[in-house]
């Protein structure tokens, strides 16, 4: 679910697509019928997930539990910033 | 003259000359090469995206430098951005494997992105096709060997333009460059945000206007009232311009007010106190000079979608009572609907996330603030634990939110005791002499007044929830809201009652709410009794001027008149015309 009030813009979507590179695993995300891998950050934005959108993440390869644990835990910890929880950009 | 009506993103309000900057590159017929320049191509797109990495990063520094992280950020999506392999993979296959040139092809990827981008329904994330624009200006004036289109002013000018993006936004010389206007653009898009980082006055979403307008023409951008106007004739002219030197001179005004006391002439000291969420913004109030915080709202802890623990919560008060350096700091415990408050999640074991909630019909009559706090005692002790091991650093004052019978401010006091009692036993460093108060913003409380006021510490009159409750309107409801009004004779009646009876107890009493903030109702304020009223840190100086320049014995006239009023209306006009008593020279200026 996204949490955070501005939904999957630059900075969420960002931090999505660094932390899906760092794994083996194809990563890929699914919300409003649409299905991306979520290193591609022009494909994350697309998805167009707004604050309460459920996303679905799925993880195939060696290392998918660690994968999907890491991309989960930036959905549920709201995409933290230091400092001020949720700036706009 | 045309005056044409857009979007307000940054406030402000500026005269100049126009200057009209062209939205380059904007269609591109195919371009092939031969198949024998297919590599140098290649070679071509390549050295040109480092280029542009290298531009966007100095482009972040720069606004980082200026205004902060925060919007420094907003390149570093730029950045991931470019660097995403799949757009990459678009623009080397169109040279690699269609031949085209590397400019047609950078332009062919990235305007496929475009299209995509504004076929999402959602405006907020349509918004981001600006972003993409962006970066194909961007990589092709880097490739047709331009330079940045960076414009030397010598003297003020206001910027006109089909769109902007955010990085010829973050690029403009603020001291020449007064205000900003376009013809699309939305309030959520990075150019408005850039703008308002930027205190440069701007209004988007204006519609076809460049046809009107050429470059050298006189245009009036007003960022409050979202107008633009176009060659304006004297008498506009003239009411800009006296808006103008209105703001110039309070400014010059309130910041030499600073660092004197709030007090009326007839010498009655009034606390002005901060209202803040974030911990960083009381250095706000430490800028303002505030004596205090008024009102520590505490949700945010709670919305990013985990629970904070006793540390957070300590972490974050310790902040603010350390940044407010010896002045009192009062703290509402958690102010939340059980909707905000949690999420059911599958995954966690942690017992406290699978706590699941009754949908409610009525969310603001349901199960919320103090209510939850008694209902959720774990998390309501971990906060107060929290409060009272920060109190350690400097003085603390804890509010009770929503407080309606008497029953609940008692379970609240005694939790609030047994907390006191467990840090006690545990050794562990606080202060125990935190006063406890109630929020006063249920009509329920105000009819019982006289049963809390012996036992409660001190009130806050919280004025916004008070009239919502008092005149059961919902403020977010457009049919309804007209009924939402703070001043209406109603809601000052039962702030006239809690003052009645607070003095008769000699109890302290303050206001949080809009009703605080807002310069025309601070006469009415002190003539009702109030000597402590919490507001916006930033009205602070202009509430302070009218403290400074009222009197206690008229004040309480106006509030005794005000009290006799039958509606809202008649009750703001008076106030409005008390207020223009004070600063005759302010007749003009906006209601």
């Amino acid at each position: 679910m996204v949490s955070n009030e501005n939904g999957l813009h630059i900075r969420p979507a960002a931090m999505i697509s660094q932390c899906a590179s760092k794994f083996q695993s194809k990563i890929e995300l699914e919300a409003n019928g649409q299905t991306v891998d979520a290193r591609f950050i022009m494909d994350v934005l697309l998805l167009a997930a707004t604050k309460g959108t459920a996303v679905t993440i799925t993880a195939e390869g060696p290392d998918h539990e660690d994968a999907a644990a890491a991309v989960a835990e930036l959905f549920k910890s709201g995409f933290p910033l230091d400092g001020n929880a949720d700036f706009t950009p | 003259m045309r005056k044409l009506q857009g979007i307000a993103v940054s406030s402000g309000v500026a005269i100049a000359k126009a200057v009209i900057l062209n939205s380059d590159g904007q269609q591109m017929g195919v371009a092939t090469c031969a198949p024998d320049e297919v590599d140098a191509e290649f070679v071509l797109l390549k050295e040109a995206l480092q280029t542009a990495s290298q531009e966007i990063s100095a482009c972040r520094d720069d606004v980082t430098g200026k205004i902060g992280s925060n919007y420094g950020a907003i390149f570093d999506g730029h950045l991931l951005m470019l660097q995403d392999p799949n757009l990459f993979g678009m623009m080397r296959d169109g040279i690699l494997k269609e031949h085209y040139t590397a400019e047609y092809s950078a332009y062919a990827a990235l305007t496929s992105y475009v299209h995509l981008f504004q076929r999402i329904q959602n405006p907020l994330m349509a918004e981001r096709v600006n972003d993409v624009l962006d970066l194909r200006k961007r990589l092709l004036r880097i490739l047709q060997k331009r330079k940045p289109q960076i414009q030397k002013f010598d003297q003020p000018v206001i910027i006109l333009s089909r769109n902007l993006t955010p990085s010829e936004t973050a690029s403009m010389d603020t001291k020449f460059v007064m205000a900003l206007a376009t013809e699309i653009g939305g309030p959520s898009s990075h150019t408005a945000i850039v703008a308002e980082g930027l205190h440069i006055p701007a209004v988007v979403g204006i519609g076809p206007f460049l046809k009107y307008v050429t470059s050298g023409t006189t245009v009036i951008v007003d960022g409050d009232e979202g107008l633009f106007v176009i060659d304006p004739d004297e008498e506009t002219l003239e009411h800009y311009r006296k808006i103008q030197r209105q703001r110039y001179s309070l400014n010059i005004h309130l910041d030499a007010m600073r660092d004197l006391p709030a007090e009326t002439i007839d010498g009655v000291r009034i606390q002005l106190l901060g209202n803040i969420e974030f911990p960083q913004e009381a250095n706000a109030c430490m800028q303002s000079n505030a004596d205090g915080v008024g009102l520590y709202r505490t949700e945010f802890l709670y919305l990013s979608g985990k629970h904070p623990d006793e540390e957070d919560h300590f972490n974050a008060y310790k902040q603010v009572v350390e940044t407010m350096n010896g002045k009192p700091v009062t703290i509402r415990t958690v102010d939340l609907g059980a909707d905000k408050l949690l999420e059911p999640s599958e995954n966690t074991g942690d017992s406290e996330s699978n706590y699941y909630i009754n949908e409610e019909k009525n969310p603001c009559l349901g199960l919320r603030s103090i209510r939850l706090s008694l209902k959720r005692v774990e998390l309501f002790r971990k906060q107060l634990r929290a409060i009272y091991r920060a109190a350690y650093y400097g003085p603390m004052k804890i509010m009770f939110p929503l407080v309606s019978t008497l029953a609940e401010w008692r379970q609240a006091r005694m939790i609030a005791e047994d907390v006191k009692e467990d840090l006690q036993d545990g050794n562990i460093p606080f202060n125990p002499n935190v006063p406890l108060g109630i929020m006063v913003e249920v009509p329920s409380t105000v009819l019982m007044i006289d049963q809390f006021a012996p036992e409660v510490d001190f009130f806050s009159i919280g004025t916004n929830d008070l009239t919502q409750y008092s005149l059961a309107v919902d403020r977010t409801n457009m049919d309804v809201v007209y009924l939402y009004n703070s001043c209406d004779p109603a809601v000052l009646k039962l702030i006239d009652m809690t003052m009645r009876s607070a003095n008769q107890h000699n109890k302290a009493v303050s206001l949080c709410g809009q009703l605080g903030s807002n310069p025309y109702f601070t006469q009415l304020l002190i003539g009702m009794g109030l000597r402590q009223i919490s507001l916006v840190p930033g009205t602070i100086p202009e509430v302070k001027r009218v403290v400074r320049h009222a009197r206690v014995s008229q004040c309480r006239k106006i509030a005794e008149r005000a009290l006799k009023m039958e509606n809202a209306t008649e009750i703001r006009n008076y106030l409005w015309s008390e207020y223009l008593r004070l600063f005759p020279d302010l007749d003009g200026e906006v209601f």
